[in-house]
């Protein structure tokens, strides 16, 4: 017991890494504002090209996202990382992996929202057309609000996975809150400002989590 | 054109590192196949145990799986390699990677199976009852089979997006494919062992996606 | 001078200031560090990072009459990031091998360095090679000592696991993953000093005789030169021996690399060496 006080919880660590810690935090949150905006925008891009009018266009809108849903996003982000510079785009670490986020999240943004889309029956768009409205009026109006209502625990999981996707980001040296985390636990070689981090982030994410879950049970009671 | 691909698929290079690459391999593919194994089996267990409906057991399920769908995974394997050892608990980089990868796969199989269990009309556990069947009887010849058809699209899917994080493993020294490429990538100064090792996630991987396809289309829910 | 002229000097010199010609002399040097490699560079717990190399680096820049942009990654990253023309040069110290010699442009050596042995405080000490056998050495992605144990893995029958940051190196040891671990003289002592008694300095040490220096590309000597004569004035003056002692709580021994200035540009017997004569202009 003693031993698990001073290696997790050691107040005195903890006092030296919080500072650290709370501008890691802050990095991580500014990450999150940056990527989930663009993400999501990047997924309603590729959803509504999906239904292109040009085959090769959709299938060139399947083969983008099954190769961004196919490649692990620690790789993409190395790849970006360390492979750009060689085409001499020197990108500073936070745009690299934001471009590396953006692709990998408008994939799985993207299949949400096209299964949102597919599944508002045809008589909305008949009934739509037949008002007058023409396809960007009915799809604004008419087709996504009620698309984005049947997908929201799916859109608010995907948005989770992505708040904790940004973890990965301190494998390429971005101060987020992990990197602040392994940083001072170098520094200090205790493994409290590890346990601390993880901490943080079920505080913070926990809510999520809880809402989500009662999300999806509210949703398959509506269809029992 | 030429020195992008000099750069970026240098054949010499390429060919020299190749070995190590797919040794690699098939270290992700071991990782990747336990996890799934037993993610989905611990996921499948804690589901059925929380049919039983006992509270103070069910309590403890809850925490549990929120608190591994709430923590990041590589948090997790950090937890477990770095952190865990300083309280006498030892794990390998590969175990610590399966460990972590298979709580949180478990996590969210164990909320699809329960959706999936839930989705089972009242009726059915009603009916299975009065022909004398108990609640593991009815589980297993009336409620798992007609749980399944919606558990699999959102299962599949799920595992897909937690088996590409066996590429965290490289952090804690796992063998497998991203610790070969960047390994190769800094002592080549050359980024082709980087293609190399995407490529090879793109191999084992696009099928898998594929797959998810093929059986998000058969087992199509239509909401 | 009519207006018009007055004006046309004055917007062409604007111009000429705000082009790539004006902007040479102020254009800081983006300079590579592994913020993981106590203490040559290690991070500050309010962000950023301190340390030997960082002291050396900043020094020798304001000598050089430039600034020094600090960019800390994994060192596995910093020699291709050079060579991608992210960075000017690596500041973090990098071991002069004959290997890295051919494809890389070294300045002359400011420490003399050899491999350490780390273990664990309760474990046995390491005295020959021979003990490697069936054991596991944790050691930072990408360096000398990554190589070392690579190329005698199958040798000596040991097994070499390879961690992005030196920092990882040494946890995995205190975490009982790694039997030992290979470092640098220098960061094995300050690991050994500031892990709470948790990590050792072994007696067994693979010296060959190497000194730690900077990287340029193999084109680039003329940063490399002006580099080299900054930090022989830097040794000439003692600022190096100061530097010495400030981080690594010793003064040098006489005649080692960091209070002797080596004749000509880079390291004496290595490729890329240049036996010009020259005297720094020391400011």
């Amino acid at each position: 017991m003693d031993s698990l006080l001073l290696n997790f919880f050691n107040l005195g660590i903890l006092q030296q890494a919080w500072p650290y810690l709370l501008k890691g935090l802050g990095m991580t949150l500014l990450l999150c504002v940056v990527v989930i905006p663009l993400g999501i925008a990047g997924g309603l891009v590729v959803a509504l090209a999906s239904r292109a009018p040009r085959r090769w266009m959709r299938w060139a809108v399947i083969a983008y996202v099954d190769f961004f849903r196919a490649f692990p996003p620690l790789v993409l982000l190395m790849f970006l990382a360390f492979g750009l510079p060689f085409l001499g785009l020197d990108l500073p670490a936070f745009v690299a992996v934001a471009l590396a986020f953006l692709l990998n999240t408008s994939s799985y943004y993207g299949e949400i929202f096209r299964a949102g889309i597919e599944s508002i029956a045809r008589g909305q768009y008949e009934a739509a057309r037949s008002l007058g409205l023409s396809a960007p009026q009915y799809m604004r109006a008419v087709i996504l609000p009620q698309a984005v209502r049947n997908v929201l625990p799916d859109l608010i999981g995907n948005t989770l996975e992505v708040i904790k996707l940004t973890s990965i980001a301190s494998v390429v040296a971005l101060p987020e809150l992990l990197y602040a985390a392994r940083q001072a636990q170098a520094v200090t070689y205790n493994a409290t400002p590890v346990v601390a981090a993880g901490i943080i982030y079920l505080i913070c994410l926990w809510p999520l989590v809880r809402l989500l879950s009662r999300y999806e049970h509210k949703q398959l009671h509506a269809h029992n | 054109m030429s020195k992008f691909a000099e750069t970026f698929f240098n054949w010499p290079i390429m060919v020299q590192y190749l070995p190590k690459i797919v040794e690699g391999f098939f270290v992700t593919i071991q990782l990747a196949l336990a996890v799934v194994v037993t993610g989905i089996a611990c996921g499948l267990v804690l589901a059925v145990v929380r049919s039983f409906r006992v509270r103070a057991v069910n309590f403890f399920i809850v925490v549990f799986v929120d608190a591994f769908r709430a923590l990041p995974p590589l948090v997790v394997i950090i937890l477990f390699y770095f952190a865990l050892p300083t309280i006498g608990i030892r794990m390998t980089g590969f175990v610590s990677t399966w460990l972590a990868l298979s709580l949180v796969l478990a996590a969210y199989a164990e909320e699809i199976f329960w959706a999936g269990l839930l989705a089972v009309p009242k009726g059915q556990w009603e009916a299975a009852r009065s022909i004398g069947l108990d609640t593991l009887q009815t589980l297993r010849y009336v409620a798992l089979p007609q749980a399944v058809r919606i558990t699999i699209p959102p299962l599949t899917n799920r595992t897909i997006a937690i088996t590409k994080n066996t590429a965290l493993g490289a952090v804690v020294a796992v063998g497998e494919i991203l610790y070969q490429a960047q390994g190769a990538y800094s002592f080549s100064y050359n980024p082709s062992p980087l293609t190399l090792g995407a490529i090879a996630y793109l191999i084992l991987f696009l099928p898998v996606v594929w797959f998810g396809r093929w059986v998000e289309t058969r087992f199509a829910w239509k909401r | 001078m009519t207006k018009f002229a007055a004006f046309t000097i004055a917007a062409t010199a604007a111009l000429l200031l705000a082009s790539p010609f004006g902007q040479a002399q102020d254009k800081p040097l983006v300079a590579g560090f592994d913020g993981t490699f106590a203490p040559h560079a290690m991070p500050k717990m309010g962000g950023g990072i301190e340390g030997f190399n960082v002291d050396l680096v900043i020094e020798a820049g304001r000598r050089m009459g430039r600034k020094i942009e600090v960019f800390s990654g994994e060192f596995s990253g910093l020699i291709p990031a050079m060579n991608a023309g992210k960075l000017d040069f690596v500041g973090a110290p990098t071991t002069v091998t004959p290997e890295r010699a051919a494809n890389l442009l070294f300045s002359e050596g400011y420490l003399n360095t050899y491999y350490s042995f780390v273990v664990g405080a309760g474990k046995p000490d390491l005295k020959s090679i021979e003990e490697l056998r069936g054991k596991t050495i944790s050691t930072n992605k990408g360096s000398a000592y990554d190589k070392w144990l690579q190329d005698n893995a199958a040798r000596y029958g040991f097994k070499s696991e390879s961690y992005g940051t030196n920092a990882d190196a040494m946890q995995a040891i205190i975490a009982g993953r790694a039997d030992a671990g290979l470092t640098g003289n220098t960061t094995g002592a300050y690991a050994a000093m500031r892990s709470n008694n948790q990590l050792r300095i072994a007696t067994l040490k693979v010296d060959q005789g190497l000194v730690w220096a900077a990287v340029f590309r193999k084109d680039d000597n003329k940063l490399r030169n002006a580099f080299d004569e900054a930090i022989e004035c830097m040794k000439a003056d003692g600022t190096v021996a100061r530097l010495h002692e400030k981080w690594f709580g010793s003064k040098p021994e006489a005649g080692s690399a960091a209070v002797t200035p080596f004749p000509g540009y880079g390291v004496p017997g290595m490729a890329g060496y240049d036996p010009t004569a020259h005297t720094p202009r020391c400011k």
